[in-house]
């Protein structure tokens, strides 16, 4: 038996596709496996899934969010390809990360004063995205305010993101910005700090 | 020029300064350390820039004469002896040398003020020595002025 007739046998599962203004349906089977068969203080292993489909990816290379039969959306985060000993590819598992929030993310933009520095600052929305949030370290003090601290968070995007450490992030009205952005494999990750403070 | 905008308009002077002074040295930008907005942006980049930061604005001895302190200098990360940091340093004592004298117009707003402030006389100027953050290098002139507004 080929390993892809294996494959493709328990295909069973379907994910739709977000196109950035909708949902697409059906683009890809393969089979949604369980990932967090374990118990500790970090929570990544609850949000993963590995998701195995036969040489045949449908339009999975096309998306980078997903959702399953049961509404639940991920991030496509990485894709990796097996094949047999002719170097036919026979499988292919995507690692998914659960998106739980949606990201607007912001652009700061200034009017050149007469002096020729920056001024007057406006927000604008440029894209929506779903998103994973995570806070990565204990509250950070101010250095000024010892009652006040800023939450270090970072935030996953999809990896068709546009962002920068001049963007802003807003997820439930919550405004955040960005320090660092990472680009991963098929995923951006966004370090950043609350825009504001919170009473220790 | 009236009292309420004129630390605004004495900032906004030495911002037009250094920012005419960032483009004839080739810099791309002229940073106000104490701009929440943009600072942290832009000084995690590898790139040379001009920076200042005002310190203070005493009347001495009374409005309209006034003791005004700030430092301008640079931010250099690759800069093998140090060759670039002197240059800009360089640059900056001789706009800010001791001696000159800078007149004060409003530049906070879209268009410049054409209505005269007040008059900057540099009476202190001196090279401090090099401090450093991680990649990068600061060295900043720190600068004593007398200031008059006009009235």
């Amino acid at each position: 038996m080929r390993l892809s007739q294996a494959i493709n046998h328990f295909s069973k599962d379907c994910l739709d596709g977000w196109n950035g203004t909708k949902w697409v349906e059906k683009i890809a089977y393969g089979s949604l496996l369980t990932y967090d068969r374990f118990i500790s203080a970090r929570n990544f292993g609850l949000k993963k899934r590995i998701f195995l489909t036969g040489s045949d990816v449908g339009q999975m290379d096309s998306f980078s969010t997903v959702r399953t039969a049961t509404g639940e959306v991920y991030l496509i985060e990485s894709k990796n390809s097996d094949t047999d000993v002719c170097a036919t590819n026979y499988a292919n598992s995507y690692q998914l990360l659960r998106a739980q929030y949606q990201a607007e993310v912001i652009q700061l933009d200034t009017v050149a004063s007469a002096s020729g520095t920056p001024t007057d600052v406006t927000r604008t929305v440029m894209a929506t995205h779903y998103c994973d949030l995570e806070r990565i370290s204990s509250r950070s003090a101010s250095a000024d305010v010892p009652d006040i601290a800023y939450s270090q968070i970072y935030i996953v995007l999809p990896g068709i993101a546009n962002v920068s450490t001049d963007s802003e992030l807003r997820v439930n009205g919550i405004l955040y910005d960005i320090k660092e952005v990472e680009r991963q494999l098929l995923s951006v990750v966004c370090y950043c700090y609350k825009r504001s403070g919170e009473n220790v | 020029m009236n009292r309420n905008e004129f630390t605004l308009a004495l900032k906004s002077t030495i911002d037009k300064k250094g920012v005419d002074l960032a483009a004839a040295l080739g810099v791309a930008q002229f940073l106000d350390m104490d701009d929440t907005t943009n600072a942290s942006t832009i000084l995690q980049g590898e790139e040379d820039v001009i920076v200042w930061q005002f310190a203070t604005l005493d009347e001495s001895p009374i409005d309209p004469l006034y003791t005004a302190i700030f430092s301008v200098g640079a931010k250099t990360s690759t800069d093998a002896s140090n060759y670039d940091m002197l240059q800009f340093i360089s640059s900056v004592q001789d706009t800010f040398k001791k001696g000159g004298n800078i007149p004060i117009y409003n530049y906070s707003g879209t268009v410049a003020g054409t209505t005269l402030g007040g008059t900057m006389t540099i009476v202190q100027s001196g090279v401090e020595a090099q401090e450093y953050d991680k990649e990068s290098g600061y060295r900043f002139v720190s600068v004593a002025a007398r200031v008059n507004r006009e009235t």
